[in-house]
């Protein structure tokens, strides 16, 4: 054994690229946790980039599909009439109302897809293959209302229908009239095997001293007076990062490392 | 004999020449080592720092990492500033929401101190870490 470690050119040849060895495989493995925790921090910016992005689309939306509504109101007056919706329209104005109602359930149509589209634009722009996900499913928190319409040729009423989703209530907080979104989605990336979770919220821009503050939507169990119309005041709606909560974070991690 | 002189020799000279440069060399090497392993534990932190502060509180988070460094280091100091992007609201009007948001700037700072035998010899080493972040008011209540 002396013999052979210990040659007549290099006694200490064999101990000394031991050692260098260890060195390296030290210095692989220091190399390889160096890049862990960069493509971790990298991966949780990705995913903090999608999950506000696509928090962002959904803000956008929200405010154009409260401005299209408060568009509507153009057409159809309403009002509450013992618990239901009853409205005037001139018979001339119907297409138009039409019109106005049909973008406005295409945009709503649109919702959810626009909102992984751009979620998946994020992260295919920072370098991300696998798709990211969503917990929970992204939605707009918005259902349709059914309005009976009273038809008028000038002063004269001419017939009357239900139109089935003439506008849209939110979902959130009802018989609060300065309510805030609850729309909050936990986004997770995975990016050279580090996954990364980051949520978004939705928040209304308004102070809720406001007088005219009713959640940027109409909403249920509100008084009389803001039922008047379709009320769409301020479409003013915001996204920003909040805590991720323990468990999404853990679902999240789970289901993409099987990915 | 003449033959076993001469390995005797060579182990010598190994030892006296060889040795010392490799342990030099390793040593050099560790050194660099520890000093990127606190590089990037401090540029962990401070990303860590952002992503508390973007999502929770403009409020630079306690440290929580200080004893991952490796080697002699003084206590990391997290060093914050603010700065108010102008324009900064999207919406204007007398009800939205007036507390600006800003870009904070979170820095953490430590010394590598020298070290024992070798090491007593090398000078202080400041390293620092910065990461920046978009910080909004927060969220109005409902009512």
């Amino acid at each position: 054994m002396r013999g052979t470690l210990r040659s007549r050119k290099g006694q200490l040849l064999l101990p000394m690229l031991a050692l260098i060895f260890l060195f390296g495989l030290f210095l692989a493995g220091f190399l390889k946790w160096c890049q862990a925790v960069y493509w971790q921090m990298r991966t949780n910016m990705v995913a903090e980039a999608v999950a506000l992005s696509a928090g962002r689309a959904q803000a956008e939306m929200l405010n154009s599909l409260a401005i299209l509504q408060g568009l509507e109101n153009a057409f159809l007056q309403k009002v509450d009439l013992f618990g239901a919706d009853v409205a005037h329209m001139q018979v001339e104005l119907d297409k138009d109302f039409e019109t106005t109602n049909q973008v406005l359930r295409s945009a709503l149509r649109g919702f959810n897809g626009q909102t992984m589209a751009v979620a998946q634009a994020v992260a295919r722009a920072n370098g991300v293959k696998v798709p990211a996900i969503p917990s929970p499913k992204p939605d707009h928190h918005l259902e349709p209302q059914k309005v009976y319409v009273l038809y008028f040729a000038k002063l004269i009423p001419v017939w009357g229908a239900v139109y089935e989703k003439a506008y849209f209530l939110r979902k959130w907080s009802p018989g609060k009239a300065c309510a805030q979104p609850d729309h909050e989605v936990t986004w997770g990336v995975k990016k050279q095997g580090a996954v990364g979770t980051a949520t978004a919220r939705l928040w209304l821009d308004l102070t809720p001293e406001s007088v005219f503050d009713n959640g940027g939507f109409p909403g249920k169990d509100l008084p009389w007076v803001r039922q008047i119309g379709i009320q769409c005041f301020f479409p003013q709606f915001n996204a920003r990062l909040v805590p991720t909560s323990k468990e999404k974070d853990a679902a999240l991690r789970g289901l993409l490392a099987g990915l | 004999m003449a033959d076993r002189l001469k390995v005797q020799g060579q182990t010598l000279v190994e030892m006296a020449v060889v040795l010392p440069i490799l342990g030099l060399a390793i040593a050099a090497g560790i050194q660099l080592i520890v000093f990127c392993h606190n590089m990037i534990t401090l540029q962990l932190m401070a990303a860590n720092a952002v992503r508390q502060i973007s999502a929770e509180s403009p409020m630079v988070p306690p440290d929580s990492m200080s004893h991952l460094l490796w080697g002699q280091t003084l206590v990391v100091v997290p060093k914050s500033s603010r700065q108010t992007i102008q324009p900064w609201r999207p919406f204007w009007g007398k009800s939205t929401v007036q507390s600006p948001g800003c870009l904070v700037l979170v820095t953490m700072q430590t010394t590598l101190l020298p070290g024992p035998g070798f090491g007593r010899f090398l000078p202080l080493v400041r390293q620092a870490a910065a990461a920046e972040t978009l910080f909004e008011p927060p969220r109005p209540s409902e009512s």
